[in-house]
Protein backbone atom coordinates (compact mmCIF):
# COMPACT_ATOMS: atom_id res chain seq x y z
CA UNK A 1 0.00 0.00 0.00
CA UNK A 2 1.23 3.70 -1.34
CA UNK A 3 1.99 6.21 1.91
CA UNK A 4 1.43 9.62 1.84
CA UNK A 5 4.41 10.85 1.16
CA UNK A 6 5.08 8.47 -1.66
CA UNK A 7 2.17 10.14 -3.55
CA UNK A 8 3.58 13.52 -3.24
CA UNK A 9 7.05 12.49 -4.28
CA UNK A 10 5.30 10.91 -7.44
CA UNK A 11 3.31 13.83 -7.67
CA UNK A 12 6.27 16.09 -7.41
CA UNK A 13 8.35 14.23 -10.37
CA UNK A 14 5.56 14.21 -13.01
CA UNK A 15 5.05 18.37 -12.17
CA UNK A 16 8.80 18.29 -12.53
CA UNK A 17 8.52 16.31 -15.72
CA UNK A 18 5.91 18.53 -17.34
CA UNK A 19 8.02 21.64 -16.11
CA UNK A 20 10.80 19.96 -18.17
CA UNK A 21 8.42 19.60 -21.04
CA UNK A 22 6.99 22.81 -21.07
CA UNK A 23 10.28 24.67 -21.28
CA UNK A 24 12.02 22.55 -24.02
CA UNK A 25 8.62 22.46 -25.65
CA UNK A 26 9.98 25.99 -27.05
CA UNK A 27 9.11 29.45 -27.79
CA UNK A 28 6.16 30.69 -29.82
CA UNK A 29 6.63 33.62 -32.45
CA UNK A 30 4.00 34.95 -34.60
CA UNK A 31 5.12 35.13 -38.35
CA UNK A 32 4.28 37.15 -41.08
CA UNK A 33 5.41 37.15 -44.39
CA UNK A 34 4.54 40.08 -47.54
CA UNK A 35 5.99 40.05 -50.73
CA UNK A 36 4.86 42.02 -54.38
CA UNK A 37 5.75 41.70 -57.48
CA UNK A 38 5.22 44.50 -59.81
CA UNK A 39 5.07 43.51 -63.75
CA UNK A 40 6.55 39.91 -63.39
CA UNK A 41 9.46 41.17 -61.29
CA UNK A 42 9.89 41.24 -57.00
CA UNK A 43 9.04 44.56 -55.80
CA UNK A 44 9.27 44.14 -51.95
CA UNK A 45 9.22 41.83 -49.66
CA UNK A 46 8.81 42.28 -45.93
CA UNK A 47 9.28 39.44 -42.53
CA UNK A 48 7.75 40.34 -39.50
CA UNK A 49 8.51 38.30 -36.03
CA UNK A 50 7.85 39.02 -32.69
CA UNK A 51 7.35 36.69 -29.53
CA UNK A 52 3.60 35.92 -28.60
CA UNK A 53 2.19 37.88 -25.31
CA UNK A 54 -0.46 35.15 -24.72
CA UNK A 55 0.12 31.22 -25.75
CA UNK A 56 -1.36 30.06 -28.98
CA UNK A 57 -3.87 27.89 -29.18
CA UNK A 58 -4.05 25.18 -31.49
CA UNK A 59 -2.35 22.57 -32.13
CA UNK A 60 0.66 21.85 -34.63
CA UNK A 61 0.26 20.97 -38.58
CA UNK A 62 1.94 19.51 -41.37
CA UNK A 63 6.31 18.49 -40.83
CA UNK A 64 8.32 21.45 -39.24
CA UNK A 65 10.84 23.17 -40.71
CA UNK A 66 14.51 22.69 -39.59
CA UNK A 67 17.58 25.20 -40.47
CA UNK A 68 20.99 25.05 -39.67
CA UNK A 69 22.40 27.34 -36.82
CA UNK A 70 25.17 28.81 -38.47
CA UNK A 71 26.98 30.44 -35.92
CA UNK A 72 25.36 31.42 -31.83
CA UNK A 73 22.80 33.82 -32.71
CA UNK A 74 19.23 33.22 -31.42
CA UNK A 75 17.82 36.00 -33.60
CA UNK A 76 14.98 33.99 -35.35
CA UNK A 77 14.57 37.12 -37.79
CA UNK A 78 18.53 36.85 -39.13
CA UNK A 79 18.25 32.95 -39.07
CA UNK A 80 15.74 33.00 -41.65
CA UNK A 81 16.48 35.63 -43.35
CA UNK A 82 19.97 33.77 -43.86
CA UNK A 83 17.74 30.74 -44.90
CA UNK A 84 15.18 32.77 -46.98
CA UNK A 85 14.92 30.13 -49.93
CA UNK A 86 14.15 27.45 -47.61
CA UNK A 87 11.71 29.38 -45.43
CA UNK A 88 9.86 30.88 -48.60
CA UNK A 89 9.97 27.17 -50.31
CA UNK A 90 8.54 25.74 -46.62
CA UNK A 91 5.57 28.38 -46.38
CA UNK A 92 4.42 27.52 -49.92
CA UNK A 93 2.88 24.79 -48.27
CA UNK A 94 0.43 26.81 -45.45
CA UNK A 95 -1.95 29.10 -46.21
CA UNK A 96 -0.89 32.18 -48.48
CA UNK A 97 -3.34 34.88 -49.46
CA UNK A 98 -2.99 35.96 -53.13
CA UNK A 99 -4.17 39.46 -54.55
CA UNK A 100 -3.88 40.74 -57.78
CA UNK A 101 -4.45 43.46 -59.65
CA UNK A 102 -4.37 43.91 -63.78
CA UNK A 103 -5.24 47.16 -65.63
CA UNK A 104 -4.55 47.84 -69.03
CA UNK A 105 -5.56 51.47 -70.48
CA UNK A 106 -5.09 52.89 -73.65
CA UNK A 107 -2.79 49.77 -74.96
CA UNK A 108 -0.55 50.21 -71.66
CA UNK A 109 -0.62 47.28 -69.29
CA UNK A 110 0.51 46.82 -65.24
CA UNK A 111 0.28 44.33 -63.06
CA UNK A 112 0.37 43.99 -59.48
CA UNK A 113 0.65 40.66 -57.34
CA UNK A 114 0.55 40.16 -53.53
CA UNK A 115 1.46 37.24 -51.85
CA UNK A 116 1.18 37.10 -48.20
CA UNK A 117 1.69 34.63 -45.00
CA UNK A 118 -0.97 36.41 -42.55
CA UNK A 119 0.29 36.54 -39.13
CA UNK A 120 0.49 32.92 -37.79
CA UNK A 121 1.61 31.27 -34.59
CA UNK A 122 5.34 29.41 -34.55
CA UNK A 123 7.02 27.03 -32.18
CA UNK A 124 10.41 27.76 -32.06
CA UNK A 125 13.03 25.11 -30.58
CA UNK A 126 16.17 26.40 -30.76
CA UNK A 127 18.75 23.44 -30.04
CA UNK A 128 22.85 22.71 -30.31
CA UNK A 129 22.77 23.28 -34.21
CA UNK A 130 19.30 23.65 -35.91
CA UNK A 131 16.39 25.34 -35.45
CA UNK A 132 13.39 23.31 -35.86
CA UNK A 133 10.23 25.85 -36.34
CA UNK A 134 6.51 24.46 -36.17
CA UNK A 135 3.27 26.25 -37.32
CA UNK A 136 -0.04 26.37 -34.92
CA UNK A 137 -3.51 25.85 -36.13
CA UNK A 138 -6.43 26.41 -34.43
CA UNK B 1 -38.33 -20.85 -91.68
CA UNK B 2 -35.67 -18.98 -93.44
CA UNK B 3 -37.35 -15.80 -92.91
CA UNK B 4 -38.57 -16.22 -90.10
CA UNK B 5 -35.00 -16.87 -88.66
CA UNK B 6 -34.08 -13.38 -90.48
CA UNK B 7 -36.95 -11.37 -88.57
CA UNK B 8 -35.79 -12.88 -85.59
CA UNK B 9 -31.96 -11.07 -86.26
CA UNK B 10 -33.28 -8.31 -87.46
CA UNK B 11 -35.50 -7.53 -84.08
CA UNK B 12 -32.72 -8.71 -81.96
CA UNK B 13 -30.70 -6.14 -83.61
CA UNK B 14 -32.59 -3.02 -83.35
CA UNK B 15 -33.82 -3.97 -79.74
CA UNK B 16 -29.74 -3.78 -79.03
CA UNK B 17 -29.63 -0.20 -81.30
CA UNK B 18 -32.22 0.69 -78.70
CA UNK B 19 -30.67 -0.07 -75.64
CA UNK B 20 -28.00 2.15 -76.85
CA UNK B 21 -30.77 4.90 -77.56
CA UNK B 22 -32.58 6.57 -75.83
CA UNK B 23 -35.11 8.49 -77.52
CA UNK B 24 -38.12 10.82 -76.10
CA UNK B 25 -40.65 12.20 -77.91
CA UNK B 26 -41.77 16.27 -77.98
CA UNK B 27 -44.67 17.08 -76.47
CA UNK B 28 -45.63 19.44 -78.97
CA UNK B 29 -45.79 19.54 -82.83
CA UNK B 30 -43.69 22.37 -83.05
CA UNK B 31 -40.61 20.41 -80.68
CA UNK B 32 -38.48 18.07 -82.67
CA UNK B 33 -37.79 14.20 -81.13
CA UNK B 34 -34.35 13.92 -79.83
CA UNK B 35 -32.56 11.04 -79.10
CA UNK B 36 -29.50 10.86 -77.10
CA UNK B 37 -26.74 8.06 -76.64
CA UNK B 38 -26.40 6.87 -73.62
CA UNK B 39 -24.32 7.47 -70.87
CA UNK B 40 -20.13 6.11 -72.02
CA UNK B 41 -18.73 7.87 -69.21
CA UNK B 42 -19.00 6.42 -65.56
CA UNK B 43 -19.55 9.94 -64.29
CA UNK B 44 -22.29 10.87 -67.04
CA UNK B 45 -26.14 11.06 -65.90
CA UNK B 46 -29.56 11.49 -68.23
CA UNK B 47 -31.76 13.87 -66.10
CA UNK B 48 -35.03 15.98 -68.02
CA UNK B 49 -32.94 14.48 -70.76
CA UNK B 50 -29.75 16.23 -70.93
CA UNK B 51 -26.33 14.38 -70.63
CA UNK B 52 -24.95 15.46 -67.40
CA UNK B 53 -21.96 14.95 -66.02
CA UNK B 54 -22.29 13.91 -62.18
CA UNK B 55 -18.73 14.04 -60.30
CA UNK B 56 -18.45 12.47 -57.31
CA UNK B 57 -17.38 14.61 -54.45
CA UNK B 58 -14.30 12.80 -53.56
CA UNK B 59 -13.22 13.08 -57.62
CA UNK B 60 -9.72 14.63 -57.44
CA UNK B 61 -9.30 17.49 -59.88
CA UNK B 62 -5.46 19.10 -60.50
CA UNK B 63 -4.74 22.40 -61.94
CA UNK B 64 -1.08 23.03 -63.28
CA UNK B 65 0.07 26.54 -64.08
CA UNK B 66 3.50 27.62 -65.40
CA UNK B 67 4.33 30.98 -63.58
CA UNK B 68 6.65 33.37 -65.09
CA UNK B 69 8.71 36.16 -63.51
CA UNK B 70 11.97 38.06 -64.16
CA UNK B 71 15.15 39.21 -61.98
CA UNK B 72 15.26 42.81 -61.43
CA UNK B 73 18.07 44.54 -63.26
CA UNK B 74 20.12 45.55 -60.18
CA UNK B 75 21.23 42.45 -58.70
CA UNK B 76 24.35 41.78 -57.40
CA UNK B 77 24.83 37.66 -58.65
CA UNK B 78 23.21 35.43 -60.69
CA UNK B 79 21.70 33.68 -57.48
CA UNK B 80 20.54 36.48 -56.55
CA UNK B 81 18.84 37.44 -60.30
CA UNK B 82 17.55 33.31 -59.74
CA UNK B 83 16.10 33.80 -56.30
CA UNK B 84 14.53 37.00 -57.32
CA UNK B 85 12.62 35.76 -60.57
CA UNK B 86 11.49 32.69 -58.81
CA UNK B 87 9.44 34.45 -56.06
CA UNK B 88 8.13 36.75 -59.34
CA UNK B 89 7.17 33.54 -60.86
CA UNK B 90 5.59 31.80 -57.88
CA UNK B 91 3.85 35.15 -57.55
CA UNK B 92 2.43 34.39 -60.81
CA UNK B 93 1.58 30.76 -60.72
CA UNK B 94 -0.61 31.35 -57.63
CA UNK B 95 -2.48 34.31 -59.15
CA UNK B 96 -3.23 31.40 -61.77
CA UNK B 97 -4.13 29.07 -59.77
CA UNK B 98 -6.31 31.62 -57.96
CA UNK B 99 -7.96 32.65 -61.29
CA UNK B 100 -8.87 29.40 -61.85
CA UNK B 101 -10.15 27.96 -58.76
CA UNK B 102 -11.92 31.43 -57.42
CA UNK B 103 -12.44 33.54 -60.48
CA UNK B 104 -11.71 36.76 -61.83
CA UNK B 105 -13.55 40.25 -61.62
CA UNK B 106 -13.62 41.97 -64.31
CA UNK B 107 -14.74 46.01 -64.83
CA UNK B 108 -14.23 48.00 -67.62
CA UNK B 109 -14.91 51.51 -67.82
CA UNK B 110 -15.10 53.53 -71.77
CA UNK B 111 -14.85 57.32 -72.00
CA UNK B 112 -15.98 58.44 -74.76
CA UNK B 113 -16.25 62.49 -75.62
CA UNK B 114 -18.05 63.76 -79.18
CA UNK B 115 -18.27 60.56 -80.31
CA UNK B 116 -14.52 59.55 -79.89
CA UNK B 117 -13.11 57.10 -77.88
CA UNK B 118 -11.04 58.89 -75.35
CA UNK B 119 -9.71 56.16 -72.78
CA UNK B 120 -10.24 52.99 -72.38
CA UNK B 121 -9.88 50.71 -69.08
CA UNK B 122 -10.28 47.17 -68.20
CA UNK B 123 -9.35 46.33 -64.84
CA UNK B 124 -9.18 42.58 -64.01
CA UNK B 125 -8.56 41.54 -59.65
CA UNK B 126 -7.93 38.55 -58.09
CA UNK B 127 -8.77 37.33 -54.38
CA UNK B 128 -7.58 34.16 -52.96
CA UNK B 129 -6.37 31.74 -50.54
CA UNK B 130 -4.27 29.40 -51.29
CA UNK B 131 -3.12 26.14 -49.47
CA UNK B 132 -0.62 23.19 -50.29
CA UNK B 133 0.57 24.44 -54.00
CA UNK B 134 3.37 22.66 -55.11
CA UNK B 135 6.55 23.69 -57.45
CA UNK B 136 6.50 21.05 -59.48
CA UNK B 137 9.62 22.09 -62.20
CA UNK B 138 11.46 25.15 -62.14
CA UNK B 139 13.56 27.00 -65.13
CA UNK B 140 15.70 29.82 -65.42
CA UNK B 141 17.18 31.05 -68.71
CA UNK B 142 18.43 34.56 -69.49
CA UNK B 143 17.01 36.37 -66.94
CA UNK B 144 12.89 34.60 -67.10
CA UNK B 145 11.83 31.82 -64.54
CA UNK B 146 9.70 29.63 -65.25
CA UNK B 147 7.49 27.59 -62.68
CA UNK B 148 5.77 25.23 -62.96
CA UNK B 149 2.50 24.93 -59.81
CA UNK B 150 0.26 22.53 -59.83
CA UNK B 151 -2.60 22.01 -56.36
CA UNK B 152 -4.84 18.96 -55.81
CA UNK B 153 -8.63 19.65 -54.94
CA UNK B 154 -11.37 17.36 -54.36
CA UNK B 155 -14.23 18.21 -56.56
CA UNK B 156 -16.20 19.23 -53.29
CA UNK B 157 -13.28 22.19 -52.49
CA UNK B 158 -13.23 23.14 -56.26
CA UNK B 159 -17.18 23.54 -56.01
CA UNK B 160 -17.35 25.33 -52.74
Amino acid sequence: MRSRDGNSTFLRSICALIFCFSYLSGDEYIISYRYAVEDATLLNDSLDISKTMTPCRGHHVGSPLYLPLSNDTKDLKKIILSHDDEFFTYINTLSLHVRNFDSLSNGMSSSLTTVTLKPTCFTVEFNDNLVKIAPFKE
Amino acid sequence: MKYSLVLAALLMSVSVYANDVHCTKGVDANRTTTCMKAPVDPNDVIRDNVLVNEVSPTHEIRISVVGEGVSPLNTSSPAQAYALAKRAAIADGYRQIAEKVKGVRVEGQDTINNMMMQRSTVRTSVDATIRNANVVETSFKEGLCEVEMEIVLSYAQFAR
